[in-house]
């Protein structure tokens, strides 16, 4: 497992390497340059006293990680197979679970280590800082509503990046379709919130539909590379029938 | 069902592949006891890769079973990988890595590794370790493979066209490698091969298929020895009939027959002579190459 891992590692650590700035990029230039180019200007005291600077930096550094994650979805699986080495993995003796366990490790660090790091800042670090002004309750209602909104999209992106690649070969096209089916859901629910007028539609409705799409695409992919093998689906289909 | 027999270290037993309408292997049934070196040999598409990656559990059978010592190669397919070495066609090994991290990453994988033995192989080969794979010419990387594939020692090895594409002087390495494997201790190898000439010099026994169904499988020197081409000059007039016992091709060109008889015995020169009018008749020995292709050519003009 451990070679496992550090070879998930090795692939994904450009990715990873990315996530990372993109994750703490938004509050280094949060601090940096609403510190020096526009805060000062405008405001007579620094931005860390408001409660808006932080979680308008968290919410900006969380929102850009989606693309990490759906690209960490879409890279599982499919990267291997797009340069063929997932068929020298295939000759060696590891079994599919340990692949896929290893596989879902790493990607459940990154994602772990940028909601982490983002809520660390927000919740422990920020609270030492004076605000000027209380967030109030709605800000705080509001905050917790966005948070839920961003981790469902994140759920959303990764399991269905995750599904595409363990169904697909090229791994820039199961994360593209992991935005294809962020849009879909969108419209759809849009279309039908249109219709019907749900209530609460954002916090429950889309965030419902998310997750259960994202852990079912998770999990359909992880079904559909533990059976698939280097023919495919339909010709076991078509294989199996032949001979029934 | 069968049951696992120890005694062979390949055993399949009514293997069959499917491929949506296509047979890609059919009825497959075969032997190869331990510490036997077979040669598997066929045209393009016969289904000699496709029995392997059944042996290596990287396609289900779509009938019958496929074992490895012993062990059900579909079910089991990591205990079969455990103490099988696979040298495929492709060597895809992470381009990314280095010499060394792929040793490092693959060694952990497997039970036995023997760490002098690779660092023999390593040394044998010429291979350096801060190298990355993907700066290796195709040679190297064969052997690369090659050296993956036997450092954890196993009992049964198995290569599928692996020296394909090589030029002859890293093709003879590498063979000497493998003899060297099979010297050093007993092992099964399953080799196939379009260059027969490698084929003829490591194989026990050898295998033929043809459309997905073994047709023929035997010692090699028995298949040398009792296949032989007849070159018969028959006498202006006289017209070629029925050929001998045991013909697997046969061509006339004006008044030259080539036969090519499988299982010759003075008899069948016996047979030409007393039933033709000859001016000449001489026997030439084959190699498997030529026996390989007259096989081959006598079946495409059977069917």
């Amino acid at each position: 497992m451990k070679s496992l891992l550090w070879k998930d590692y090795r692939i994904n650590r450009l990715l990873l390497i990315f996530g990372f700035v993109v994750c703490c990029g938004p509050w280094v230039f949060s601090i940096v340059g609403g510190d020096y180019l526009g805060w000062f200007r405008y405001n007579s005291e620094p931005p860390w006293r408001s409660p808006g600077f932080w979680i308008s930096t968290c919410l900006f550094s969380l929102g850009l990680s989606v693309f990490t994650l759906a690209t960490l979805g879409g890279n599982a699986i499919a990267a291997e197979r797009a340069d063929r080495s997932a068929e020298f993995l295939g000759y060696l003796p590891v079994s599919r679970w340990s692949v896929i366990v290893s596989k879902s490790l790493i990607a459940l660090a990154a994602g772990a280590a940028i909601w982490g790091v983002n809520l660390f800042i927000l919740f422990i670090v920020a609270p030492r800082f004076q605000f000027s002004y209380d967030p109030g309750e709605e800000m705080i209602a509001r905050l917790h509503m966005m948070f839920t909104v961003c981790a469902a999209v994140s759920i959303l992106v990764f399991g269905s990046g995750w599904f595409w690649s363990a169904a697909l070969t090229s791994h820039g096209l199961a994360t593209g379709m992991s935005f294809v089916v962020l849009a879909a859901v969108i419209g759809v629910l849009f279309a039908v919130e249109f219709v019907c007028s749900l209530e609460r539609f954002l916090e429950t409705w889309f965030v419902s539909v998310c997750v259960v799409m994202g852990i079912v695409g998770y999990f359909a992919g992880c079904a559909y590379y533990l059976y698939r093998l280097e023919e495919g689906f339909k010709d076991l289909i078509h294989g199996r029938k032949a001979t029934a | 069902m069968t049951t696992a027999s120890p005694t062979f270290a390949i055993e399949t037993v009514g293997l069959s592949k499917r491929y949506g309408t296509k047979d890609a292997v059919r009825d497959l049934s075969l032997r190869i006891p331990r510490g036997e070196a077979f040669g598997f040999i066929g045209p393009n598409g016969a289904g000699k890769s496709t029995t392997i990656k059944m042996l290596m559990g990287l396609a289900r059978p779509s009938a019958g079973e496929a074992r490895v010592l012993g062990l059900d190669a579909t079910r089991d397919c990591v205990a079969v990988k455990q103490c099988v070495g696979y040298v495929p066609e492709m060597h895809n090994i992470y381009r990314w890595m280095r010499v060394g991290e792929v040793i490092a990453f693959c060694r952990p994988l497997y039970e036995k590794w023997n760490d002098r033995y690779c660092a023999d192989l390593l040394k044998l080969f010429e291979l350096d370790p801060q190298n990355k794979v993907k700066q290796l010419s195709k040679g190297m990387v064969a052997k690369l493979a090659l050296l993956l594939a036997v450092a954890h020692e196993p009992e049964v090895l198995i290569l599928d066209e692996p020296t394909s594409g090589l030029d002859p002087v890293v093709r003879e390495e590498f063979l000497d490698g493998v003899l060297r494997t099979l010297c050093e201790r007993e092992r099964t190898i399953l080799f196939s091969s379009h260059t027969l000439s490698d084929v003829q010099r490591i194989a026990d026994t050898i295998g033929l298929i043809f459309e997905g169904r073994l047709i023929d499988h035997c010692r090699t020197e028995d298949l040398l020895n009792g296949t032989k081409r007849i070159r018969a000059v028959l006498r202006d007039g006289c017209v070629p009939g029925p050929p001998p016992e045991g013909t697997i091709w046969q061509r006339v060109q004006q008044r030259e027959w080539l036969i090519t008889v499988r299982g010759f015995s003075p008899s069948t020169l016996e047979f030409l002579r007393t039933k033709y009018l000859l001016d000449n008749i001489e026997v030439i020995d084959l190699g498997l190459e030529d026996v390989f292709k007259d096989l081959i050519k006598g079946r495409k003009a059977a069917t």
